[in-house]
C-alpha cells in the first residue's frame, strides 16, 4: 500500500522515541512511504543544524536513509498540483468581514498532492485542520464558527470538486499506526506488549501534539485485553 | 467592524505605556482572531508583540530593573514611529517598524531575560496555538505568526484543545480501515 506521511506525524514519533515500532509497522505491513522534499528539509535538514531538535531529526534521517521512508522530489507536476489543492482549499471557507479563510498551508497542499499523483490510499497526518478538510468539512465549518465566532459560508461547488480529488484517501494519525502496531504485536522492537505501554505510549503521542483526546484514548483502552 | 492597524497600534501603545497588562493580553487575542480571518500578518504579527510585552510587563526581574525604564521608552519610541507608518497605510514601511519593536523586545530579553528561549519566541508560540485553535491547520498557524512548527506541536500537544473537540473516527474505527487497507493489498 502507499501512504504519505506529513512532518507533524514523524515528528510526534521520532520525540516520543517510537521509532523503531515505526520502522516494524512499515516493514511488516509492506507500506511505501513517501515524504515530500519540502517535509524532509522541515524536518531533518534544517533543525539538524539547531541543537535542540537534532536528535529528533537525526532519527528521522535514518528512517530516510534506510528506505523506511522514501523521499519524493519536487516536480512541475507537484508543484502545479500543490498550487491547485491550496487554491481551493483556501477558497471554501470564508466570513462577511474577512473573506476568504486561509486555512491550509503550502506543505499540507504537497502532501495530498503527493498522495494524488502516486495513488496513495493513506495520509498519515497529526494536525486536525487538513484531516477534517478531506474527512468533516461540516464538523470544520463548525470549529471555525465557534471558535471564531462568525458566521462562515461554505462555497458548496468548491468543496465538492475539492472531495472529488481525493475519493479514496483515508486518513490516519500516530495514534492509530501505534495502536495498529500494538495489535499486531510489533511493540517488542521497543516495548513489552502490555497495556501500560500501549496506553503510555498513546498519551506520550497525545503529549507530543498528535491531534486526539484523552476520552479517544481511555475508551480504546478498555477494549484492549491485557496479556 | 474590524478596526485599522493604526487604530490598533495606538491601543496597543497606550495599553503598554500604561502599564494595563490584562488589556494587551485581550488585545492580542483579538488581533491573533482576526489576523486568522483575513490572514493579515500585520495583525498577527502585532498581536504578537501584544502578548510579548504583556509577558515583560508582568515580569517584577524585568520592571525592576533600572534599565526598565529606558528600555520601555525605547520600545514606546518604536511603536510610535509604527504608528505613523500605519496612519499613512504604509503597509512596508509598517511592517519594518515592527520589526524595530521586536528587535527592542528581544534586547530587553537578552539583557534582562533568564531563558534560552526569548519570550518573543514563545509569544509567537502560545499566539500560534490560539490562532490554531480558531481553525487553522498547525502550519497555517505557524506561518501567520511566525512560530516555529515543532514547538506549536508540542505545545499544542499540552493544551486541552484536542480534547474540546471529538474526533469524528476514534482509534478503534481508524484502525479497522487501516487493517482493511493493508489486508487489500
Amino acid at each position: 500500500m502507499k501512504a504519505v506521511i506529513d512532518t507533524g506525524t514523524m515528528i510526534t514519533l521520532s520525540s516520543t522515541c517510537l521509532m523503531n515500532v515505526f520502522r516494524e509497522f512499515v516493514k511488516y505491513n509492506h507500506i511505501e512511504l513517501l515524504v515530500s522534499s519540502s517535509v524532509a528539509e522541515e524536518s531533518v535538514w534544517r533543525p539538524l543544524s539547531n541543537k535542540r531538535f537534532a536528535l529528533n531529526a537525526a532519527r528521522i534521517k535514518y528512517a530516510f536513509n534506510t528506505k523506511i521512508v522514501n523521499v519524493i522530489p519536487t516536480s512541475s507536476e507537484i508543484q502545479s498540483e500543490q498550487q491547485k489543492i491550496l487554491t481551493l482549499a483556501n477558497e471554501i471557507y470564508s466570513t462577511e468581514k474577512g473573506g476568504q479563510l486561509k486555512i491550509i498551508q503550502a506543505g499540507e497542499a504537497e502532501a495530498l498532492a503527493i498522495a494524488r499523483i502516486h495513488n496513495a490510499h493513506a495520509l498519515f497526518i497529526d494536525e486536525r485542520t487538513t484531516r477534517s478538510l478531506i474527512e468533516n468539512p461540516a464538523r470544520l465549518r463548525n470549529v471555525l464558527e465557534r471558535r471564531q465566532d462568525e458566521k462562515i459560508m461554505v462555497d458548496e461547488e468548491k468543496l465538492i470538486e475539492f472531495k472529488e480529488m481525493f475519493p479514496q484517501l483515508k486518513m490516519f494519525r500516530s495514534v492509530d499506526l501505534i495502536a495498529m502496531a500494538y495489535e499486531q504485536d510489533l511493540f517488542n522492537h521497543e516495548l513489552e506488549h502490555g497495556k501500560l505501554e500501549l496506553e503510555a505510549a498513546l498519551y506520550s503521542a497525545k503529549f507530543a501534539g498528535c491531534a486526539v483526546s484523552e476520552n479517544e484514548i481511555d475508551n480504546y483502552i478498555k477494549t484492549i485485553h491485557s496479556k | 467592524m474590524v478596526k485599522t492597524l493604526a487604530f490598533d497600534l495606538n491601543e496597543v501603545m497606550v495599553l503598554f505605556r500604561d502599564k494595563r497588562v490584562f488589556e494587551l493580553r485581550g488585545i492580542s487575542n483579538r488581533l491573533i482572531r482576526e489576523a486568522a480571518m483575513e490572514s493579515n500578518y500585520g495583525k498577527a504579527e502585532l498581536g504578537v508583540i501584544a502578548y510579548a510585552l504583556h509577558k515583560i510587563e508582568t515580569k517584577q526581574h524585568f520592571v525592576r530593573s533600572p534599565k526598565w525604564g529606558d528600555m520601555k521608552r525605547t520600545i514606546i519610541s518604536a511603536l510610535e514611529s509604527c504608528f505613523i507608518s500605519a496612519k499613512k497605510e504604509d503597509y512596508a514601511i509598517f511592517l519594518e517598524s515592527l520589526k524595530k519593536v521586536v528587535r527592542g523586545i528581544n534586547q530587553i530579553d537578552s539583557e534582562l531575560g533568564n531563558y534560552a528561549q526569548t519570550i518573543y519566541d514563545k509569544s509567537k508560540v502560545k499566539q500560534a496555538s490560539l490562532a490554531y485553535s480558531y481553525g487553522l491547520s498547525l502550519a497555517q498557524a505557524a506561518d501567520l505568526t511566525g512560530a516555529d512548527k515543532k514547538e506549536l506541536q508540542g505545545y499544542v500537544g499540552f493544551t486541552t484543545m484536542h480534547d474540546e473537540e471529538p474526533e469524528v473516527k476514534d482509534i478503534a474505527v481508524r484502525v479497522k480501515e487501516l487493517f482493511a487497507l493493508v489486508d487489500a493489498d
